[in-house]
């Protein structure tokens, strides 16, 4: 041991206030990084429990919707817009060609 | 060769379960040795002939200011490997490092000014070692901000990556300051070629410390890693099965 008394050491011979400043900063800076990852752990912890929350309630709409949904012509024709409009098309034309046909009549 | 291991390694689950074992051998190792080095340096050390008690700074100022450069070499590292192998553990590793390697750049700044003030009169001068360090500690904080804009975790690995890889320009102009623009800060007490400029007595507590401050940060970084491990990938089995 270098310092006589607790004072000496304390005081370090006028130096006390630079050395123990500098000591107390790295004490933070150990602190900060310990501590974090703790919070940081509850976070995802917290995160992680919510989503499987949300998934569980998600599956339930789920089901209500394919039960009642199921084998409806409106959702196959937004499901290819494209040949639900060709279709259309198609009976438009029909019915103008039997206009014709009836007038020439 | 058998390559098998290189990716394990990238295995995030395989990483989480083996880092696991090793947190018990890091906690312990690293709060002993510091303990012992700071008592030790703090203590038992007999004061500088020049500096007088103001030294004992020197027990947290070096092993902070190594730290930080080492852990912006191991960023840029990470930055490679995720650049190359698209590997997500090193991306993760980046992230991560980033934070703990921006703390001990404060502290090596702090400790520093706080060291400056008895030694050579000012807190702060436009010396090219503080000043170098200095812009270490804005690049941290650069590439902190740059994870914290990007959204997709994709582009935001990229973003840093390419970041932390052009600032390894600056880790030679830190170490190399000292001799190429010698104003205020001494010149380096430790080198890997000679013989250290510091008496052993004094020597042994600050290698003790360096240890200290390596293990700790390895410590915290694998806490910091396996936290976001889990968080990344949290979609999957394993960890809802962990958490739950």
């Amino acid at each position: 041991m270098y310092f006589d008394s607790w004072s000496g050491f304390l005081a370090m011979e006028g130096h006390g206030l630079y050395v123990w400043s500098a000591y107390a900063v790295a004490a933070v800076v150990i602190a900060y990084n310990l501590i974090s990852p703790v919070m940081a752990k509850r976070q995802v912890v917290a995160q992680v429990r919510r989503q499987e929350r949300l998934v569980k309630r998600k599956v339930v709409v789920n089901d209500f919707k394919v039960t009642t949904d199921s084998g409806n012509d409106l959702e196959q024709r937004f499901a290819n817009p494209e040949s639900a409009q060709q279709k259309h098309r198609a009976e438009r034309q029909e019915e103008s060609l039997e206009s014709v046909e009836g007038s020439a009549q | 060769m058998n390559w098998t291991f290189f990716h394990k390694l990238g295995s995030p689950k395989w990483f989480y379960d083996i880092s696991g074992k090793w947190l018990p051998w890091l906690q312990v190792s690293s709060l002993v040795l510091i303990l012992v080095a700071l008592v030790w340096g703090l203590a038992f050390t007999p004061p500088d002939y020049l500096q007088g008690n103001s030294y004992r700074i020197i027990f947290i100022h070096v092993p902070a200011s190594f730290l930080a450069q080492a852990v912006y070499m191991m960023m840029a590292t990470a930055a490679a490997v995720t650049l190359i192998w698209k590997i997500k553990l090193a991306d993760m590793a980046l992230k991560v490092m980033a934070p703990i390697g921006a703390s001990f750049c404060i502290l090596s700044l702090a400790t520093g000014a706080i060291w400056g003030q008895p030694t050579w009169g000012t807190w702060w001068v436009w010396d090219a070692r503080l000043t170098s360090m200095l812009i270490l500690l804005f690049l941290y904080i650069g590439i902190i901000a740059l994870r914290g804009a990007i959204h997709t975790t994709e582009a935001a690995a990229k973003a840093c990556a390419i970041l932390s890889l052009v600032g390894v320009v600056n880790i030679p102009i830190i170490k190399f300051s000292v001799d190429w623009w010698n104003t205020l800060h001494q010149g380096a007490t430790l080198k890997l070629t000679e013989k250290p400029s510091m008496a052993p007595e004094m020597l042994w507590p600050l290698l003790l410390a360096i240890l200290g401050f390596y293990l700790f940060f390895t410590l915290v970084m694998v806490l910091r890693l396996r936290i976001e491990i889990l968080s990344r990938e949290r979609k999957t089995r394993w960890v809802k099965e962990l958490v739950s």
